[in-house]
């Protein structure tokens, strides 16, 4: 289980996360929800140690990244595999190098073993006629599997998808859904979503966590947020209605 | 990701302080290191070539000229040999590998960081700075001071070849002189000089790649900043390892 306690990010004057307080429950899909540019985002790169903490505690398993060093805390985390918006592949590298990256780096697999595994991982996200494509010749969708592969053959225990089906057209966007739904449940992955897909959070969403100012203004089980009827869930799901129908929000 | 609001220069000043720390652990990548040398040999060498026989007609223009004009043909080889090898040489090498290459690491490693492929490198328990910082760094250590000595022989052999044509100077006239001050001070000040020159610029560029942004506004004020940090390096390590070497070799007994 992750748990996150006062997280606080702050952008020179501008302050981005206030006092996040989450606990992140194992084998489960939370998909935290909020507006563009609320720092949705950020919280995850916070937590993955990509973006300065200036307060809080992030704990990985009962292990508080706080009191490690940095060489620890960089290890506790690469339990921690995240598919970043643009998917980051190296574009100097086709696929299979791509995939094959992380086990070449870390010497964690070669030979015939090394080439099972990234096979194995180019099957599960159906690219294993795109092995020797590089990334400027993929699609947007394909890119993400690829991305999704190279994070999967890691064998992390937890998952991380920042905004996964953005920019996608809807059935790929279903297919990479379906992806990560199947993911979650074969690895028994704890798997954390960061959208503002309403269909991507009726889909795969165990729980929903709203980001507002700063602070995660409510967490609950899914089927609960959504018949709940809080003003908090209805501000968020019923925005978009009320813009159409000229009401405030 | 950094945080944008941190401004240049501490994420440069990190970088540096990150790469000596990691120089004392963990692995050196000396084959990628190889590959970017070829690769720096492979894009560099045009344009030093190029560079270093326009050295040789500053050269030709400057010791040439007035030598012939004022009866000094001579010690013309002395003159040509000594600009290039003490001053013209090294200078111009450092300007052109920090034009041609410096700002290509800086701009190579800030799209790399807009398109997120460096943050996808600290997710996969990969240090940016030994990957992608050391191999540049220590390809161009060796780099820098075999494009030196290329542009040695490009501008000093240019530089008789035109004075051959314009005032009929003969290859035995110019070399018989041409290495008569060159003690073995000249040639380690210079290759000293470049040998600084060229981790220093490489290691410039590579930090300011490690730019706090997140749009092309800011990859173009990054490479604006590595080419001028880059000149002014060039300058500066020139100028005053110049000064302190010449001091020294003043000092010691003759």
């Amino acid at each position: 289980m992750i748990s996150l306690r006062g997280l606080r990010v702050v952008f020179g004057e501008r302050v981005v996360l206030d006092s996040v307080d989450l606990d992140l429950p194992d084998a489960l899909t939370t998909v935290i929800l909020g507006r563009s540019g609320i720092g949705k985002s950020v919280l995850l790169k916070a937590v993955l140690g990509l973006v300065p903490l200036v307060a809080g505690t992030i704990t990985i398993d009962g292990q508080d990244l706080g009191i490690l060093n940095s060489r620890d805390r960089s290890t506790a985390r690469t339990k921690i595999g995240m598919l970043l918006q643009n998917g980051g592949l190296f574009d100097s590298m086709n696929v299979y190098q791509n995939i094959a990256f992380p086990l070449k780096h870390h010497r964690l697999a070669s030979g015939p073993d090394l080439d099972r595994r990234v096979r194995d991982q180019a099957a599960l996200v159906d690219l294993t006629d795109a092995l020797e494509l590089f990334p400027s010749d993929l699609s947007g969708g394909m890119r993400r599997r690829a991305a999704l592969a190279r994070c999967l053959v890691q064998d992390p225990a937890y998952m991380f998808y920042d905004e996964p089906t953005a920019g996608l057209d809807p059935a790929t966007s279903a297919l990479v859904e379906e992806l990560i739904r199947r993911v979650a449940v074969e690895r028994k992955l704890t798997t954390v979503v960061v959208t503002h897909d309403l269909d991507l959070v009726r889909y795969l969403g165990d729980r929903i966590a709203l980001l507002e100012a700063g602070i995660i203004a409510a967490c609950q089980d899914r089927a609960l947020a959504l018949s709940s009827g809080s003003p908090i869930w209805e501000s968020f799901i019923t925005a978009r209605e009320k813009i159409h129908r000229g009401q405030p929000l | 990701m950094s945080d944008p609001s941190t401004g240049a220069w501490p994420p440069v000043l990190a970088v540096w302080r990150e790469f000596f720390a990691l120089l004392w652990f963990g692995r050196l990548p000396w084959g990628e290191a190889g590959r970017q040398f070829v690769r720096i040999v492979r894009e560099g060498t045009g344009t030093i070539l190029a560079g270093s026989v326009v050295q040789g007609v500053f050269v030709l223009w400057l010791a040439g000229f007035y030598s012939n004009t004022f009866g000094g043909r001579i010690w013309v080889g002395s003159v040509t040999v000594l600009a290039v090898l003490r001053e013209l040489g090294v200078l111009m090498t450092g300007v052109l590998f920090a034009g041609r290459l410096g700002t290509a690491f800086t701009v190579e490693i800030g799209s790399m960081q807009l398109s997120e492929q460096v943050a996808a490198l600290k997710l996969m328990g990969v240090e940016p700075v030994r990957h992608l910082g050391f191999p540049r760094v220590f390809a161009s250590l060796f780099a820098v001071p075999l494009f030196t000595v290329l542009s040695f022989a490009v501008a000093i052999f240019s530089s008789w070849f035109l004075m051959a044509i314009f005032w009929d100077l003969s290859w035995p006239l110019f070399f018989q002189s041409a290495f008569l001050f060159v003690g073995p001070e000249v040639v380690s000040n210079a290759l000293l000089r470049s040998l600084l020159i060229g981790f220093t610029v490489a290691l410039n560029s590579v930090a300011l790649g490690f730019f706090p942004g997140t749009g092309a506004e800011d990859l173009g004020r990054a490479a604006t900043r590595s080419i001028v940090v880059n000149l002014f390096s060039v300058l500066l390590i020139d100028l005053f390892v110049g000064m302190l070497t010449t001091m020294a070799s003043l000092r010691s007994p003759q």
